[in-house]
């Protein structure tokens, strides 16, 4: 260990700071701040002007937009989040980090994990889940690096430490590692299918299949794990930490302590506790039962109060320092972070009511609500911490306090453009996909209509992404100069604390205070006294089981009967699993990243089910690995496209969409009319599938799959020729047809008839007997 | 029988009760005990980030014990 830990004069330990790790960290984030930036500015051109994806597949907007996602929530708010907790803790602790050797693992592990997803992603290689889209083995280094090298180098320092009490700022902290560790462990259990095809065959079908992993989770089911995760993850990676930093560099930066202690405590249990049911608002009015998704709106509403109270706590912290935040741009910063935290948690209960849903959902409303978090909050609270740290950890002035107040208004402008430009965009969407005229039929039933209405706003979102690029490329220009004027030593102050005593007595038991002799009287005195909560604060071990115990039983109540209640999910005995090549093709929807502007999902609106057919069921998703229900509409809903449209339709509309939908924003995919199906993948993925329980019978024979697949494409391409498309011999073997195979099975199971093999449902047999 | 039929035909109408008791006892229990929590106490708990650069801690003597020394920086 590299505590350099020596004991001095007096008993007293001496011991120095790590605070290299932290100049690492601050570094990573603003660089990488700066590449999510620019890759949402360019994926934003694109909506706007849709040609700038020059039809090269690794610039498509379904490929880059969960780049810009992952580089935004991992890359940069991640980065933030270790370089803060790596300053506050050792400050907070009196201690140096438990090991110089994990800080540097997981240091270099995580921008090793960043570097794999900007290769992966842009390449195609994804889980298909959102905020979750690394492949598996990506996960599992993830695992080992935030919970091994992470979570045992600060659960270290706790232990070692030499402040008795652990400041809140530390629960927060603890609260991130414990449950970001279990969402990313139970989101992420699959079967590689790649790496098990080429162990039981010894068949290398190529890396990109390698990397292809299915959950073990399928349709509604996964569906609830994926926003149990995605909604968690928004509040355990990009609220708890950041409220620790909140806590800590607040106070540090006005110079005087939170306005409320107590008032954090609450703050911290209420979030804990009420946060992780609150994930089916994401799936109001989807097949997810009603139970689940009440549940969750209930919940989100509850929200309200801790989070307008850590907010209140936040900027009451500034009473008496108002005059400062006029002058100081590092105040600036956290004032309208925190204002942003106060309006986002305002508004995602606000979302949560099922009623305001129903016009939100899918919209673009979201996508403002989403940046109104990350880039107020959480890029604000950042450039706000790092101001703050910089001249600190570089031992010398800021370069330039003319160019952070600069960063922060242009930043601020960029932000309000972005977000009130895509309120609009959002609100108008969703009016116009519900509107209906006197005679029942719908306003806009050309869904283009409300596509190209929007692009104005979009061009506003690209003026305001612009603007908070530039902001950051001045807080980096900043930072590069007062790093150049560091100086030629680094001083490192030498403390000096005594250790934790064993025999700690400064809070001795409680007495009873009762004159009565009734036992239960007087342990239920003492409990009341209060001390048991201040042990706890003192016990990091025990203190992350509670946490561990408050978040598993939010989880356990909405998780546990979903997968064990079976009428949660009725099966539709007419829904057969895909056939191999429809699988091929579900696999290339997933790798385009599809999911990023199609939902699959009919809500049961009138307006919905007047546009794209019937409401979508449960039970129509039970092969669905992963489910790939969306989170928004920049194009229609696919749930029942299959039959809508010629093969040869599909085909053009690959090859150019403008041709077949003026003023469609969807990029050209020329390479799927070129690139050639991976058939001897698709064994692996059939049997992968099998190993899951999809009943493929047959097809899981050496090679069946495979020639199902061969004569399925051929059919498909025979048919596309007869259209009038190109001769079959030139697109039989190409991913087009794979993807045209899945397109056309979309949704035409539910009006199929049963085969006849097939035992009733539970549900039939039940109406027969009635 | 599976664990899925078990659970299928228990009735289940408690379980958000359950949550909810479970909920407000733990909520109410430590907001309790946060109540109680000495006002001495609080205040040198909230002004731990404010004390950090000194390397006092409240079992060490109350005299700012820092020294300096130089290292190239990395």
């Amino acid at each position: 260990m590299s505590d350099q830990t020596q004991v001095s004069r007096d008993g007293l330990e001496s011991f120095v700071y790590d605070d290299q790790i932290v100049r690492m960290f601050s570094w990573a984030t603003i660089i990488w701040g700066i590449v999510a930036f620019l890759v949402g500015v360019i994926i934003a051109i694109q909506m706007a002007f849709p040609t700038a994806g020059l039809g090269i597949e690794y610039l498509s907007f379904g490929r880059l937009r969960p780049l810009h996602t992952n580089a935004a929530i991992f890359a940069f708010a991640g980065n933030a989040v270790f370089a803060g907790i790596y300053y506050s803790t050792q400050r907070l602790c009196k201690a140096r980090m438990f090991s110089d050797l994990l800080s540097r693992l997981h240091f270099w592990g995580w921008q090793l994990i960043i570097l794999s997803a900007a290769i992966t992603l842009p390449l195609g290689i994804t889980q298909g889940k959102e905020y979750a889209e690394l492949e598996w083995p990506i996960d599992l280094a993830i695992a080992v690096v935030w919970l091994v090298f992470f979570g045992g180098n600060f659960l270290g320092t706790l232990i070692k430490r030499r402040e008795r009490h652990l400041y809140v700022a530390l629960w927060f902290y603890i609260a991130t590692i414990v449950v970001v560790t279990i969402l990313h462990v139970f989101n992420n259990i699959w079967i590689p299918a790649g790496l098990v095809h080429l162990i039981k065959t010894g068949e290398f079908a190529g890396p990109t299949f390698l990397m292809k992993s299915y959950p073990v989770y399928a349709g509604v089911q996964d569906a609830l794990m994926q926003w149990w995760y995605g909604h968690n993850a928004v509040a355990f990676f990009l609220t708890t930490p950041f409220l620790g930093l909140m806590y800590y560099f607040m106070p540090k930066a006005a110079e005087r302590p939170v306005f409320s202690y107590k008032l954090s405590i609450i703050h911290f249990w209420s979030l804990v506790f009420i946060y992780i049911w609150a994930g089916p608002h994401h799936l109001h009015y989807t097949a997810l039962p009603e139970w689940a998704t009440t549940l969750g709106m209930v919940f989100s509403v509850m929200l309200w109060m801790p989070s307008w109270g850590g907010m209140i706590n936040g900027l009451l912290t500034l009473r008496g320092a108002w005059d400062r935040v006029a002058r100081d741009p590092i105040l600036k910063f956290f004032v309208v972070g925190v204002t942003f935290y106060g309006m986002a948690t305002f508004e995602g209960p606000l979302l949560s009511i099922k009623a305001v849903n129903s016009l939100s959902h899918y919209t673009d409303w979201t996508i403002a609500h989403v940046h109104s978090g990350v880039l107020g909050w959480n890029g604000f609270m950042t450039f706000g911490m790092l101001y703050w740290m910089m001249p600190r950890l570089f031992q010398t002035k800021l370069y330039s306090v003319k160019l952070a107040t600069t960063h922060f208004w242009i930043g601020t402008i960029g932000m309000v453009l972005y977000i009130l430009a895509i309120y609009t965009a959002g609100i108008t969407q969703g009016l116009m996909w519900r509107a209906w005229d006197e005679t029942g039929r719908l306003a806009y039933p050309d869904f283009m209509e409300t596509v190209t209405v929007l692009i104005p706003f979009y061009w506003i979102r690209v003026i305001g992404g612009l603007l908070y690029l530039t902001g950051a490329i001045l807080a980096l220009y900043n930072f590069y100069m007062t790093w150049r004027n560091r100086p030629e030593k680094y001083e490192e102050v030498v403390h000096y604390a005594a250790p934790l005593s064993a025999n700690y007595d400064g809070d001795p038991p409680a007495k009873s205070r009762l004159t009565a002799n009734a036992g239960f009287g007087h342990k239920g005195d003492k409990f009341l006294q209060g001390n048991w909560h201040r042990k706890w604060e003192r016990r990091p071990i025990r203190f992350s089981i509670y946490v561990l115990v408050a978040v598993s039983i939010g989880s356990l109540i909405e998780i546990l009967p979903m997968f064990l209640v079976s009428s949660n999910v009725p099966t539709i005995a007419s829904v057969q699993p895909y056939t191999p090549l429809e699988l091929a093709g579900r696999d290339i929807y997933i790798a385009e990243g599809c999911y990023n502007c199609h939902s699959q999902m009919i809500r049961p609106f009138y307006w919905e089910t007047k546009r794209y057919g019937d409401y979508s069921k449960p039970g129509e998703f039970i092969y669905d690995r992963p489910f790939q229900w969306g989170s928004r509409r920049i194009g229609p809903d696919l749930a029942r496209e299959g039959g809508r449209k010629s093969h040869l339709w599909h085909y053009e509309h690959f090859k150019n969409p403008a041709d077949t939908s003026p003023g469609s924003i969807m990029p050209r995919y020329p390479w799927l009319l070129s690139k050639s199906i991976n058939f001897p993948a698709i064994q692996g993925r059939v049997d992968a599938n099998a190993m899951l329980g999809v009943p493929y019978g047959d097809l899981v024979l050496e090679g069946a799959a495979v020639e199902h697949a061969q004569f399925q494409a051929a059919t498909i391409a025979a048919e596309l020729e007869e259209q009038g498309g190109p001769p079959m011999d030139e697109t039989m073997d190409k991913q087009v047809v794979a993807l045209i195979a899945y397109l056309q099975r979309l949704g035409t199971d539910l009006h199929k008839e049963a085969p006849a093999d097939q035992p009733a449902t539970q549900e039939e047999a039940s109406n027969a007997t009635d | 029988m599976r664990l899925t039929d078990i659970v299928s035909n228990m009735n289940l109408d408690i379980y958000p009760i359950i949550g909810l008791i479970l909920f407000s006892s733990a909520f109410g229990i430590i907001l309790w005990g946060v109540i109680k929590t000495p006002k001495s106490l609080i205040q040198h708990q909230a002004n731990l980030p404010l004390e950090d650069d000194f390397g006092i801690t409240s079992e060490s003597t109350n005299k700012t014990n820092n020294e300096t020394k130089g290292v190239s920086h990395g």
